[in-house]
């Protein structure tokens, strides 16, 4: 009989490839990997708190989302210290995308990297960041609407 | 009223147009962007963008500490570019001898701020209004106006004061002088959305039903809206007439514009023809208000994203961009509702804003458009130079007063203004000029809206 936690078992290897993936785009970095393993852990040991079977993608990303919270909460960082940003790859545009996907608010830099960078759709990552459908949406737009004021200003600005 | 050579594209529809959504632009939001530079090159920007986030994503390391230290460094620009504008529109204000309006600060909210209008006096010189703004519709009596900008509209006196912030408002139209029509769109889309009635003294009553943002006030006591369930970019649709709280039964047709006593409506009815990349073409016909009884103009083809423009009494209408022959390029063409007869009367084949003056005379484009030359017109029989105004193209307002612009792409353009008896009373930087409906000040448009909103009153004769 397929329980939960040998449900967990057996797909180990895809749920930590989608945790580390979750975690960077949400700004952990290089603890990314750490982040997805304490997940998994801890979801091993919580299983019986999942309410239904079927939504076991959705519970371990919010265990992760959270710990991804605390983890960037808590991290120490000194000034000059190099940041990992999860943002596009562009190099036809000659533009600093990623240091303009750095500078947008927390919550539009992890939307628009989960929706663009992960290929979430608005759904899941209301699920993943706790908020409503429709906060993502606007989440989305404010940031794509940023980005391109960010990256006309830099292209003024040289 | 309306212009919509100045009603800006607000970004949403712009960004949903690049995320693939092809109904998020409507047709006078084509119609804007075929003419604004600004609004294309933001298009283009964010096409750049949505080209870039869709390509792969990887870590890249910073060496700035951009994350952390990113919202304060953002906070301290923000504060920094308040204060320059704050000196920007003060010394403005002094340049020009008057004293800038107080505004209120824009609402985070749906609910709209409003202000005691008290008793502004007329002015007396060039108002200037800072940016940012977009659309732009005087009040049928010319004495305020609602402006777009990127938060929102506001409603304004002839004299530059804010007299109410309407957060989230996405567009707006004049039901009568006590009375707009507010379109807010849904937080998950961009082209459907709710409309509310507000009174100039605060009140305000919800429409029922969703609707797109094509939102077009009569100025007399109607609103054409179109209904998200009837809207049909590529036929027909339907659409609805709101007034004194009650909605008219659903029609079928393409709404295109009021005539200026709120008595006709020009409608689109059939399937839309594509002339070209920019061009559309769908049969034309009139619908009377109240009664809404549809009446075809028969053999005449218009596209819907340009505004007709009725003559004083209605008797004639004229089209920007319109076919008498399905083979042919569209061109400015006049119809007399009385006799039914249609004439081609201007061979440019883009639309251009048309407008008429005293003695149902019909001002065109220069004949050498788009270079600068003396503005033709249409006097009921034939095409000849105004040997006035002197422009690219011209709008003139009721009383035979002439704005005429002259585009350049490298400086934005200049908007002289003259008297009806084609006396040169200013000329300034600018892009548009929308004429209040009496004619008693011209609102002119800045090429750039981040730029300045200009209102010059016209004084005596």
């Amino acid at each position: 009989m397929t329980t939960p936690s040998s449900k967990l078992d057996e797909s180990y290897s895809r749920y930590f490839g989608d945790l580390v993936r979750l975690c960077r785009a949400l700004g952990a970095g290089p603890e990314a990997e750490d982040l997805a393993q304490e997940t998994l852990i801890y979801a091993r040991e919580h299983i019986d708190e999942l309410r239904d079977p079927n939504k076991v993608t959705p519970w371990l990303r919010q265990i992760a989302r959270r710990s991804a919270r605390r983890h960037l909460k808590h991290k120490p960082r000194s000034v000059g210290e190099p940041v990992l940003v999860f943002a596009p790859r562009d190099v036809a545009m000659s533009l600093d995308l990623a240091g303009a996907v750095a500078r947008l608010p927390l919550r539009e830099r992890q939307a628009i990297g989960l929706v663009y960078g992960l290929g979430y759709s608005q759904e899941e990552v209301a699920e993943v960041l706790g908020i409503a459908r429709g906060t993502v949406a606007a989440t989305l737009f404010h940031a794509r609407r940023r980005l391109g004021d960010l990256l006309a200003s830099s292209r003024e600005n040289s | 009223m309306r212009n919509p050579f100045a009603a800006h594209v607000p970004d949403r529809r712009l960004l949903d147009t690049v995320a693939g959504n092809p109904t998020a632009l409507s047709a006078r939001d084509h119609q804007h962007l075929d003419a604004c530079a600004w609004c294309r090159r933001r298009l283009v920007r964010f096409e750049s963008i949505e080209t870039a986030l869709r390509g792969p994503w990887s870590e890249v390391e910073l060496t700035a500490p951009a994350t952390r230290g990113a919202l304060p460094q953002l906070a301290s620009l923000a504060a920094v570019a308040a204060a320059v504008v704050v000196i920007t529109v003060a010394l403005g204000a002094r340049m020009v001898g008057f004293t800038a309006p107080a505004s209120p600060p824009p609402g985070t909210g749906g609910t709209a701020a409003t202000v005691p209008s008290g008793s502004s006096p007329s002015p007396t010189g060039p108002v200037q209004i800072a940016g940012p703004f977009g659309a732009l519709e005087w009040k049928p009596d010319g004495t305020e106006l609602l402006i777009a900008g990127q938060e929102g509209f506001r409603r304004i006196d002839a004299s530059g004061h804010v007299l109410e912030a309407i957060p989230q408002a996405e567009a707006a139209s004049w039901v009568d002088d006590d009375h707009f029509a507010v379109w807010r769109g849904d937080v998950t889309s961009s082209s459907v959305g709710s409309v509310e009635i507000r009174s100039v003294t605060g009140s305000s009553v919800a429409v029922d039903g969703t609707y797109t943002s094509e939102v077009l006030g009569s100025g007399h006591g109607g609103i054409v809206l179109v209904p998200a369930s009837g809207a049909n970019p590529g036929g027909n649709g339907t659409f609805v007439v709101w007034s004194s709280g009650l909605l008219s039964r659903p029609i079928d047709g393409l709404p295109f514009g009021w005539s200026q006593d709120g008595a006709k409506i020009v409608v689109g009815r059939g399937s839309v023809q594509s002339l070209g990349a920019d061009i559309q073409q769908v049969p034309a016909a009139i619908a009377t208000y109240p009664g809404l009884e549809i009446r075809s103009l028969t053999g005449v083809s218009a596209d819907p994203k340009y505004l007709p423009a009725f003559s004083a009494d209605g008797r004639l209408v004229a089209f920007s961009c319109a076919t008498l022959n399905p083979r042919e390029m569209c061109g400015q063409v006049v119809v007399d509702l009385g006799s039914g007869r249609a004439r081609m009367v201007g061979h440019q084949p883009i639309g251009l804003p048309l407008s008429w003056l005293p003695g149902d005379r019909l001002l065109l484009s220069s004949a050498s458009y788009p270079d600068p030359g003396p503005l033709q017109v249409w006097d009921g029989t034939t095409v000849v130079p105004s040997g006035l105004a002197i422009g690219s193209s011209g709008i003139a307002a009721s009383n035979g007063a002439v704005a005429a612009s002259i585009e350049n792409t490298a400086t934005g353009g200049t908007v002289t203004i003259y008297s009806a008896t084609g006396t040169v009373l200013s000329s300034l930087p600018g892009a548009a000029a929308v004429w209040s409906p009496n004619g008693s000040s011209v609102a002119i448009v800045p090429s750039d809206p981040a730029g300045e909103l200009v209102i010059v009153p016209i004084l005596g004769p």
